[in-house]
C-alpha cells in the first residue's frame, strides 16, 4: 500500500492567509487563490470581494496542473508547450492550463499539491503562489533523483 | 441603474468557519461552499479526510439555492409534488441532495451555502454556518 502525502485543509490556510496578506500590504487588485492536494482536487479556494467571478475557475486550473504535471504552470509554458507542433489539446483535459500563477508544493522532491494564483499580472500571480508555498515549509529534496 | 446585492468574501468567510465549528466529532468531516447571489463561487474548503467528490457536491448544493432561490431539500420536495425531477432543468451544476440553503438578507437572495459529507447533518451544519453570517451581518 502507498500513503501520498498531501496538503491538508490547515496547510491551505496557512498558504492563503499569507497570500492575502501580502495582496494587502502591496495594494494589488482582487484575487482568486485555489489551494488543491497532491491529485490536483481542491482543498480551498477562494475569491476576494471584487474579483471577477471566472477568476475562481481559472486559479484552480493554474493549481490542478501544477500538481498533476508536477511542474509550476510558467515552467509547463516555457519548457513543454512552448515545443513546436504542441498544443494544450495534445493533453486531453480541460482543466490543464499554461497561464503562469501554478506553483507546485514538493515535499522532500514528492508533489505534495499546488497553488493557483489569479487577478494580478501573471509575474505577480507566480509571485504570491511562490510566497504561499513559501508559508508550508516545504522540506526541500536531498537525495539524489535520476529525472523520469 | 440598478443595485444587485451579494454576500461578499468576509462573509463567506464568517459562514464557512462557522459550518466548520459546528460540525461534531462525530460527524464524518465535510466540505463547504459559498457562492455569491449569481451561485459563482466565493470560498470553498474540505476537511482532511473528505472526499473530493464532497466538495463538488457542497459546490453544486451552494449553486443549486442561490440560482433556484431554493433550499434544496425545499426543492427536492417541490418537484416531487409536481412529478418532475431536476433533470428537466438541464442544469448538470443542479442538485436536489439536501445540504443547500439560500443566503438572504432583507428577504433579497444574495448567495447560497452548500455542506456535503456528514451524511444526514448536511443541512444543519449548514444552517448554523448562514446562522453566523446573518446574524453578523
Amino acid at each position: 500500500m502507498h500513503n501520498y502525502p498531501s496538503l491538508g485543509l490547515s496547510d491551505a490556510k496557512q498558504a492563503v492567509s499569507t497570500i492575502l496578506a501580502a495582496i494587502a500590504a502591496e495594494g494589488d487588485r482582487p484575487a482568486a487563490v485555489a489551494v488543491v492536494g497532491h491529485d490536483g482536487e481542491l482543498v480551498y479556494a477562494l475569491r476576494q470581494t471584487g474579483a471577477a467571478a471566472r477568476l475562481i475557475g481559472r486559479a484552480r486550473a493554474k493549481a490542478y496542473t501544477a500538481a498533476v504535471l508536477g511542474l509550476d504552470t510558467s515552467v509547463f509554458r516555457s519548457d513543454v508547450l512552448h515545443r513546436p507542433g504542441r498544443t494544450l489539446d495534445d493533453w486531453g483535459d480541460p482543466l490543464i492550463t499554461s497561464l503562469p500563477g501554478g506553483v507546485v508544493a514538493r515535499d522532500e522532491g514528492v508533489v505534495v499539491g499546488a497553488i493557483g494564483c489569479t487577478g494580478n499580472s501573471i509575474e505577480r500571480d507566480e509571485a504570491l503562489a511562490r510566497l504561499g508555498i513559501g508559508a508550508l515549509q516545504l522540506r526541500s529534496d536531498t537525495t539524489t533523483r535520476r529525472m523520469p | 441603474m440598478i443595485r444587485e446585492r451579494s454576500l461578499d468574501f468576509e462573509m463567506a468567510e464568517r459562514a464557512v468557519e462557522a459550518t466548520l465549528q459546528a460540525r461534531q466529532p462525530t460527524d464524518p468531516p465535510i466540505a463547504v461552499a459559498v457562492v455569491d447571489a449569481h451561485g459563482e463561487l466565493v470560498l470553498t474548503a474540505r476537511m482532511d479526510g473528505t472526499s473530493p467528490i464532497e466538495i463538488r457536491q457542497a459546490m453544486r448544493k451552494a449553486y443549486t439555492s442561490a440560482h433556484m432561490g431554493r433550499d434544496t431539500k425545499a426543492l427536492h420536495e417541490q418537484l416531487l409534488g409536481d412529478g418532475r425531477t431536476i433533470g428537466d432543468w438541464a442544469d448538470p451544476a443542479a442538485t436536489t441532495l439536501a445540504g443547500g440553503l439560500v443566503a438572504r438578507v432583507h428577504g433579497e437572495v444574495v448567495g447560497g451555502l452548500g455542506v456535503s459529507g456528514s451524511g444526514v447533518r448536511d443541512e444543519e451544519l449548514a444552517r448554523s454556518g448562514l446562522e453566523a453570517m446573518e446574524s453578523s451581518t
